[in-house]
């Protein structure tokens, strides 16, 4: 089989698999409740700025999400990536078709579209709920405003040290690639998992990474835990703003984690039970 | 007349349970060979292993001259039917055909619309599967085994939710296909079934599989 055949079965999984959510009440909740969080939240900011007149630039609407929903979003992702490998009679049918190669391409870029599209959900949905205070522009309104005497940096939406070392655009960027890769890498622990036959020993992990700085900061009232992946997934983590190029590091750190994940499915791969069974007769839910 | 499928010696383990305890098997060319058991006997899981979905502990398994699980990674010129049929529920019968035909590239979208005519579905309805009743679901899952003109068919309870109308032209077909050439290796719990189509009849038993003598 060659390159571009194995490139063709990849993107069909992929497809097939994306398909598959186009009848899934699952599906169907997990964007009710991301127009929801973008909403409520955003709701929140036009309360606060439309009767002062106040706006935010562009990129703010998007990096707002990010850096204060975060966790839901996270939570919500992972909603939709529990039963990787795709559970489904007919990925029988798909098997016979190809090879082990080209299934587990299928079943990655299945997952790295997903990442690209739950961004690209989240940041349509949060321009779209900010239009009323959106302007053009790549400036840190909070900036503005405390250079025109209307804010202090206490009432600011976002931390100071981030604003003073990169401009929104470049934070939103930069946030995208943290968030997206790792979103990735939850999602490649929980195929890992499956391919190893046992899909909640990968969901398990990936639901502690995502919700125990939550759990703990809720019964401890203490400062936010800031070592957890999750937290250095935010772009406004304080490390950033204080030593040049940690993204970057951050980023690689992740992506380097996502390859290892990718790297073991591979060795895993020639020997892995691939008879995946829906208790639901192949159906999505 | 050569042989289509080789068992030989196949061990498979799922914890302390052996579920298949040195299986030989072997599917001459051109013949129906039939598999009988009771339910969690180890049919399916034999069929999954021919298949190369899953793998074997022990022993080998040659389909078409290819060893699974070595020279190719699953059952080459295969159509299966294992576990009932699942399809994307959104799309038309049609439509799921068309895109597993774009991954096997072994024919082009009329094999489709004729492989469904064969089991008595309507190519051009555009109903979607997830309306389809549990027969039609089996009818659409036996057109993909066959629109590909396989040379082993590899079919797990095919007469499952088919009425008597079906169930006897689905039948006529498989006998039509096997004077074509092609071989069959099926599970069913349906005695008749067995007798009306299989050249070779094996049962399972403890792990163990046996020619199956009817009394």
């Amino acid at each position: 089989m060659g390159k571009k055949s194995k490139l063709n079965d990849a993107l069909v999984i992929a497809k097939m698999s994306l398909s598959a959510w186009a009848d899934s009440p699952r599906g169907a909740f997990v964007l009710l409740a991301m127009v929801m969080m973008c909403f409520g939240a955003l709701r929140e900011l036009w309360l606060a700025l439309l009767p002062a007149g106040y706006t935010i630039t562009w990129a703010e609407a998007p990096l707002y999400m990010f850096h204060r929903q975060s966790l839901l979003a996270g939570t919500l992702f992972l909603l939709l990536m529990t039963d990787l490998p795709r559970k489904g009679n007919a990925q029988n049918y798909q098997l016979i078709r190809t090879n082990r190669l080209g299934w587990l391409l299928g079943q990655l870029t299945y997952c790295i579209l997903m990442v690209l599209a739950f961004l690209a959900v989240m940041a349509v949905l949060s321009l779209l709920f900010s239009i009323p205070i959106v302007q053009a522009g790549n400036q840190w309104s909070d900036t503005v405003r405390e250079e025109l005497g209307y804010a202090f940096p206490s009432e600011a939406m976002f931390p100071l040290a981030t604003r003073e070392v990169m401009p929104p655009a470049h934070a939103l960027a930069i946030s995208f690639g943290l968030s997206g890769a790792y979103w990735l890498g939850l999602a490649l622990l929980i195929l890992l998992s499956g391919l190893v036959g046992q899909s909640l020993f990968g969901l398990v992990p990936a639901m502690v990474i995502q919700l125990l700085p939550w759990i703990v900061n809720t019964f401890t009232q203490q400062q936010p835990l800031l070592w957890f992946p999750g937290a250095y997934a935010n772009v406004f983590h304080p490390q950033y703003a204080s030593m040049q190029g940690s993204e970057y590091r951050a980023l690689a750190a992740f992506l380097a984690v996502d390859c290892m994940l990718v790297l073991i499915m591979f060795i895993r791969l020639k020997s892995a039970d691939l008879s995946f069974v829906s208790n639901q007769g192949g159906a999505m839910i | 007349m050569s042989d289509m499928v080789v068992v030989n010696g196949v061990y498979k383990r799922y914890g302390k349970q052996t579920v298949l305890n040195g299986i030989s098997l072997r599917v001459p060319q051109g013949t129906i060979c039939g598999l009988i058991g009771p339910n969690g006997s180890g049919k399916t899981v034999l069929l999954r292993c021919i298949c190369g979905i899953t793998p074997t502990d022990a022993g080998s398994i040659t389909v078409g001259g290819y060893q699974i699980g070595k020279q190719r990674d699953f059952a080459p010129d295969t159509g299966i039917l294992i576990e009932g049929p699942g399809f994307i529920g959104a799309y038309s019968g049609l439509d799921n055909l068309k895109y597993l035909m774009a991954l096997s590239r072994k024919g082009m979208p009329q094999n489709c619309e004729a492989a469904m005519r064969l089991v008595g579905l309507d190519p051009t309805e555009r109903k979607r599967v997830r309306k389809y009743s549990l027969g039609m679901k089996q009818r659409l899952g036996l057109a993909q085994a066959l629109m590909e003109k396989p040379k082993l068919l590899i079919l797990d309870e095919p007469f499952n939710a088919l009425d008597a109308a079906g169930v006897r032209e689905t039948r006529a077909l498989f006998l039509s296909l096997k004077e074509g050439g092609t071989s069959f290796l099926l599970t069913s719990h349906n005695a008749q079934d067995i007798q009306v189509l299989c050249d070779n009849v094996y049962q399972f038993e403890g792990g163990c599989l046996h020619k199956y003598l009817p009394e």
